[in-house]
């Protein structure tokens, strides 16, 4: 979907990190999901890589 | 068995909430009876008549939550229930307060919701690339609030979207305004025909203020982030953005906002505007005029001028540099006079303390023709802060850097970083205090309040030497922002405070009084 | 950047204001009011000591009440001892968090306005044995266990999960209901004594189950007048006891159900429990149990047991009624000249 197609979309938003980006978006109406994000694997940075170097495996 | 009491003076919960805490108090291993309750006699009577009840019964008020437990202290402390109290309180509170299901990955939010088309990510910078990939993967747009990404990743990242013909606004991109909406930090500003593509926060801002102060409004802002014109990224997304627009059928007019670019992507991006059949207004803040016409776009001399001169092509008017003040020139010289009578023949000094890093460029860049101006963004490497003779000299600084805002909340957000530097820069010596106030999403829930406080507490402070200071302020809001124009306005008038219509006037007045002090010295 | 956030102000419209609280607004154009609680979906402001107005974000209003059109928690930006000023058409938080606009509010009704005399005794006995089928399908909480005693009908061989308070409050309950229903007033009065403030809640359960007595007889009071006297005198009492023996947020329901006043929600449910068509009913007792800070169950509870006592009395008036008809158009002897 090409940013033009966006355009005429209406806008549906899924937002990680600051709440308030999330509540500002729902107080004006938009469609707006709030992810109860965490750091994956633990947050080490070379799981990470592995992770998602698998991700890439399994999508091939 | 021992007897414990906790309480939690006026601590109110509902009953459901209290049952549960209940239960699972009483399931901890060490807790042989546990009873919650309010302080009322009646509920006293029962905690007694089950043995529970201890000394501190006879400080209790029907206002006051009562925990009563009789625990074994070799397995658990009375501590520890209190614990399990709050982290069951925190578990409540959190679900009560979001009805609103929350899925733990992006992957299950997109699934979540379909139809979903735009991610926002504000991670820590490390973690961001990796969400961002996935969301790019996914076909999703996004704007990456987060700083701190390579920029490796940000090119690599910036390619595969182009490619996808999807947004990867950012890293560090702070504004956009998608399909009428503000995402992160924008103003709310009325729909219209001008689309805007801006590397830089809050020059964005500026720009789509005036453009709404001047009754026009905008069809799509697109943010590309501070990085997005340096050769490495080649201008990626400025360039995609500026496609779309000219594709766009409710745009009919482009405005282009950045710092100079390197010169190979200015290049690229002047042949677009060449073969554009919409009017391109260029603001490469104190970028190549010459180019810039060269090409058939407009080039400007400050934010506030793009706006004018966007509006103006978009009604076929003939337009100039706005160089001057919307205000009479004799009511400026008004102004100016006596602004400087006010000061004592030492008071010499600039401070100018910006919470929005393209409106402190913008300050420097005009300051700095007349003035030698100290900053942390300073024109030249002699300039810079940390070679300020002695402490005194004409300061600019643009409180949002990273040295600013590292472990501290950006000044924008939190007004405290400013009043602390009120409070510390600002001395005897001082002449003219300089300041934007940004209103709209994002921002301070009253930014222009914070500031007046600040200067009522200055002019006290120097008041005791017998002295008084200038204040120039603008503010970069409208009326449809949340904190309110007008008030704000209202709210630094109220603490003397002279406030213009734009960054770009606002940093012109400063200039006359400086200038004229200089003169009088 | 980083990222500590604070919320941008909000202006939030008032949707519904009870008509009480205008008055007093009218009465007092301009007064400070300090946030007494906050939950997620409703906030209580206390003002002249001890009353409380609340302000709620779910559809449904109470008594001195102000419904508001806000989507987020009101955790995220008020704390209890916040300051807000309150006039005739607007409400502003002291530290310029938010404001509600009052102008284009409905008004709503506090008091409900319901006469029993237009009802079927049928009709209402119907509804109240559909009310108790139905409550006793629903999680037994606070005092709900006691349903099967309180109404003494026989439930299923569901096993009864009962807790604390409601064993050690049965006993006390039971003989408080047997007093209304054999019209010994200043025994109930006394047996009220025994439960005020007890159970669970910042309303505790058995507070709640008196605040539907209480409004159910006000209703009574004011559908037959003259029939019952004691009533107001009994509210009365109930309510200025509640003052030192429970939370400020009960003796503020208390004293506002002793006066006929409850919120919509339980209003639409009393009314609901005295129309022929029940296919409402459910849908009226859900919304009782769903909202509010209280336990819906409680409140049901009372509701239940007071019913048996209007069903009583409806019956002695329909009585007394056709009596007096009688009495009334006997044929007069004719003097004799």
């Amino acid at each position: 979907m090409s940013l033009n197609d966006l355009f005429k979309q209406e806008l549906k938003v899924v937002n990680l990190g600051l709440k308030s980006f999330h509540n500002d978006l729902k107080s004006q109406g938009v469609t707006v999901v709030q992810v109860n994000w965490k750091p994956k694997a633990g947050g080490k940075k070379n799981m990470l890589n592995l992770l998602s170097k698998l991700n890439k495996v399994k999508q091939s | 068995m021992t007897l414990h009491t906790s309480i939690k003076r006026n601590a109110y919960y509902d009953s459901v909430t209290l049952m549960l805490l209940s239960r699972e108090l009483q399931k901890l291993e060490g807790v042989e009876d546990v009873l919650v309750g309010m302080g009322t006699d009646l509920n006293l009577d029962l905690a007694k008549d089950l043995g529970l009840a201890s000394g501190e019964f006879d400080t209790l008020t029907p206002n006051d939550l009562f925990i009563a437990a009789k625990i074994d202290e070799a397995q658990i402390s009375m501590k520890q229930v209190e614990d399990a109290f709050i982290e069951q309180l925190n578990k409540s509170a959190e679900s009560d307060g979001d009805e609103d299901y929350q899925p733990p990955s992006l992957r299950s939010a997109v699934q979540a919701l379909p139809g979903a088309n735009m991610v926002l990510v504000s991670v820590p910078g490390q973690f961001a690339a990796a969400e961002v990939e996935e969301a790019l993967d996914a076909g999703l747009h996004v704007m990456l609030f987060s700083d701190n990404v390579s920029v490796e990743d940000e090119l690599r990242l910036k390619q595969k979207a182009v490619e996808k013909g999807l947004l990867m606004m950012g890293p560090d991109c702070g504004t956009a305004i998608i399909n009428g909406k503000p995402l992160c930090f924008a103003n709310a500003v009325r729909r219209g025909r001008i689309g805007v593509v801006g590397a830089s926060g809050t020059g964005t801002q500026e720009v789509t203020v005036q453009v709404h102060k001047l009754g026009e409004g905008l069809s799509q802002v697109i943010g590309t982030g501070g990085r997005d014109l340096k050769e490495q990224i080649g201008g990626l997304m400025m360039i995609q953005g500026f496609e779309s627009l000219i594709a766009d059928p409710e745009t009919d007019l482009i405005v282009l906002i950045s710092k100079p670019p390197a010169p190979l992507v200015a290049e690229k991006i002047y042949q677009i505007a060449k073969t554009s059949p919409k009017p391109v207004v260029i603001d490469f803040i104190g970028g190549d005029r010459a180019a810039i016409e060269a090409v058939g776009a407009i080039p400007c001399i400050s934010l506030e001028d793009a706006a004018q001169k966007a509006v103006k092509a978009l009604h076929g008017e003939a337009f100039d540099d706005f160089t001057g003040f919307s205000l009479p020139e004799d009511y400026i010289n008004c102004i100016v006079d006596t602004s400087v009578a006010k000061l004592k023949s030492d008071q010499t000094e600039l401070r100018a303390l910006f919470t929005g890093g393209t409106l402190a460029d913008e300050a420097m860049k005009v300051l700095g023709v007349h003035h030698e101006i100290y900053s942390n963004i300073p024109l030249s490497p002699e300039m810079a802060i940390e070679n300020l003779p002695g402490g005194r000299g004409h300061i600019c600084l643009d409180l949002g850097e990273d040295q600013f805002t590292r472990g501290r909340p950006h000044p924008m957000i939190d007004p405290q970083t400013r009043t602390e530097f009120f409070e510390s820069h600002v001395d005897e010596k001082t002449a003219v205090i300089l300041v934007d106030v940004v209103l709209g999403f994002g921002s301070y829930l009253d930014p222009a309040g914070a500031v007046a406080d600040s200067v009522r507490e200055i002019r006290q402070r120097l008041s005791k030497q017998g002295k008084d200071v200038v204040v120039i302020a603008s503010v970069c809001g409208t009326d449809l922002d949340s904190q309110d124009l007008n008030k704000s306005i209202e709210s630094l008038e109220a603490a003397g405070i002279i406030v213009l219509p734009s960054n770009a006037q606002a940093v012109r007045l400063t200039d006359r009084v400086l200038q004229r002090i200089k003169k009088g010295a | 950047m980083t990222y500590l956030v604070e919320m941008s102000k909000k202006e939030l419209n008032a949707i519904t204001l009870a008509d009480d609280l205008v008055e007093l607004l009218r009465e007092h154009p301009s007064q400070t009011a300090l946030v007494h609680s906050v939950y997620p979906h409703a906030v209580n402001l206390l003002i002249r000591e001890d009353e409380l107005i609340t302000l709620t974000s779910q559809d449904d209003i109470p008594p001195m009440g102000l419904m508001v059109n806000c989507s987020t928690s009101f955790t995220e930006f008020l704390s209890a001892g916040d300051k807000v000023i309150l006039e005739t058409d607007q409400l502003t938080a002291v530290n310029g968090s938010f404001t509600v606009d009052f102008r284009d509010a409905k008004v709503w009704k506090a008091r409900s306005l319901l006469n029993l005399d237009r009802f079927s005794t049928e009709d209402v006995t119907q509804n109240r044995h559909n009310l108790i089928r139905w409550l006793a399908q629903q999680p037994a909480e606070g005092l709900l266990p006691l349903l099967p005693r309180l109404t003494h009908l026989s439930m299923s061989s569901k096993p009864v999960v009962d807790n604390i308070y409601s064993r050690y409050i049965a006993d006390d309950l039971d003989a408080f209901t047997t007093a209304i229903n054999t019209s010994a007033w200043e025994q109930a009065s006394v047996l009220a004594d025994r439960l005020i403030g007890f159970g669970m809640g910042s309303t505790p359960s058995c507070d709640d189950f008196l605040a539907a007595y209480m409004i159910v007889l006000a209703i009574a009071d004011a559908s037959y007048p003259g029939q019952h006297p004691w009533v107001r005198q009994f509210n009365q009492t109930i309510a200025s006891k509640a003052k030192s023996r429970t939370t400020l947020i009960s003796a503020n329901m208390l004293r506002l159900a002793a006066d006929g006043k409850t919120s919509r929600s339980h209003q639409q449910l009393i009314q609901t429990c005295l129309f022929k068509n029940s296919g409402q009913l459910e849908y009226s007792a859900s919304q009782v149990m769903r909202h509010g800070a209280t336990s819906g169950g409680d409140f049901l509870l009372g509701l239940i047991c007071a019913f048996e006592w209007v069903q009583n009395t409806m019956t002695d008036i329909s009585k007394e009624g056709e009596r007096a008809w009688v009495e009334n158009n006997q044929p007069q002897p004719v003097p004799g000249i």
